[in-house]
């Protein structure tokens, strides 16, 4: 009974060693980045607050593991500067960037959430659609 | 044949799209009582009107031709704009404002500007107009931003008539301001007429632009200098 319950303690452990190693080694994640200034508009907080819950709600397990990671990013900080030249933004934009071994392999911007942020919905579908190619190209 | 005409009328929506969105409506009432100010004289209102739609297209065209022939890019320019045009637009919306209930004058010796010249400054029908619909135009909110740099300049750029595109986007965002604009003033010509006082809301009409001014003047004070400080 005893070695019984010391093999499924052992298989358990292999099991999230294996999870925690493929995790690791494959050290590629997907950013999602919601970029604003200081002068916020209520658009821009539903815009934001969309797209936070669309992405909890639809990759809880991946930003569990760590491979989705959600940052709101204020591009009017000195240190955030860059971003603006980085992804060529010119207003309050969502961006996913694919990241592997510490490098951007590819970005997008999702330009369509200012037509959809009316229909919140549309505009789930659409963020949950864009994430989800994104992280399948990742794996 | 449609494939000429649709570029022109996907920018005229796109204009109209940015004008009806919720975030440029602070600046769409003002210029709605700016230009319906000579309430009882739907004529001056139609000139005000097109003054405005022609400095809204004056300042896009501007727009994009620097951003067509590379003089400056894309981000530089939005960003600029919505820093710097938004926290301008509330102190000259204010001092208009104080201007138009006559709290203020303009009385520099140097700039010596006439009784007469000033009345016309406030009045100003044409003049006037076309400043605001240049200002107002420059000041982008998120959605103008989006819209105008993000679906508009990518059209123009793949267009064979892209420079032209901008003048079709500037009208877009006039046209609802000045449907109201004629509306209310060709509504209120009939009420009056029928009321046989034909002068009576014009005299108001100045000062109620004045108050609307002052109050979209805090409004952007608030918004996008004091709020950012705090």
């Amino acid at each position: 009974m005893v070695i019984k319950r010391f093999l499924v303690l052992i298989i358990l452990i292999v099991l999230l060693i294996i999870r925690a190693t493929m995790v690791f080694c494959a050290d590629a994640k997907t950013v999602a980045y919601y970029f604003h200034g200081n002068a916020r508009c209520p658009t821009c907080h539903k815009m934001e607050q969309y797209a936070k819950q669309a992405i909890e709600e639809n990759f809880k397990d991946e930003l569990a593991d760590g491979v989705l990671v959600v940052k709101t990013v204020n591009v009017e900080k000195k240190e955030n500067e860059h971003f603006v030249n980085d992804y060529q933004l010119y207003t309050k934009s969502l961006i996913i960037s694919r990241v592997e071994n510490g490098k951007e392999i590819q970005h997008k911007n999702l330009t369509k959430i200012w037509e959809y942020v009316s229909d919140k919905k549309k505009f789930f579908n659409y963020v949950t659609a864009e994430v989800g190619d994104y992280l399948r190209d990742s794996q | 044949m449609l494939q000429i005409i649709l570029p022109f009328v996907s920018a005229l929506w796109l204009g109209i799209l940015t004008s009806i969105s919720p975030c440029p409506q602070a600046t769409n009432i003002a210029a709605v009582s700016f230009l319906s100010k000579k309430i009882n004289h739907p004529k001056r209102v139609l000139q005000s009107s097109i003054a405005y739609i022609v400095g809204r297209m004056f300042t896009y065209v501007v727009l994009g031709v620097i951003i067509i022939t590379s003089l400056a890019s894309v981000p530089a320019t939005a960003n600029f704009l919505q820093k710097y045009m938004n926290r301008i637009l509330g102190p000259v919306l204010l001092i208009v404002g104080l201007f138009l209930l006559d709290i203020i004058k303009i009385n520099i010796p140097s700039f010596s500007i006439s009784k007469d010249r000033q009345t016309t400054l406030a009045e100003s029908g044409v003049k006037g107009s076309f400043v605001l619909g240049v200002i107002f135009a420059l000041s982008f909110c998120p959605i103008a931003a989006a819209l105008f740099f993000g679906s508009l300049i990518p059209l123009a750029l793949k267009s064979a008539y892209g420079i032209i595109l901008p003048f079709f986007y500037g009208a877009g965002t006039g046209i609802p301001v000045v449907v109201f604009a004629l509306g209310i003033a060709m509504g209120v010509t009939s009420f009056s007429k029928w009321l046989h006082k034909a002068t009576t809301f014009e005299l108001y009409t100045r000062k109620l632009t004045g108050m609307v001014f002052i109050l979209i003047g805090i409004y952007f004070i608030w918004h996008h200098i004091i709020a950012i400080m705090v």
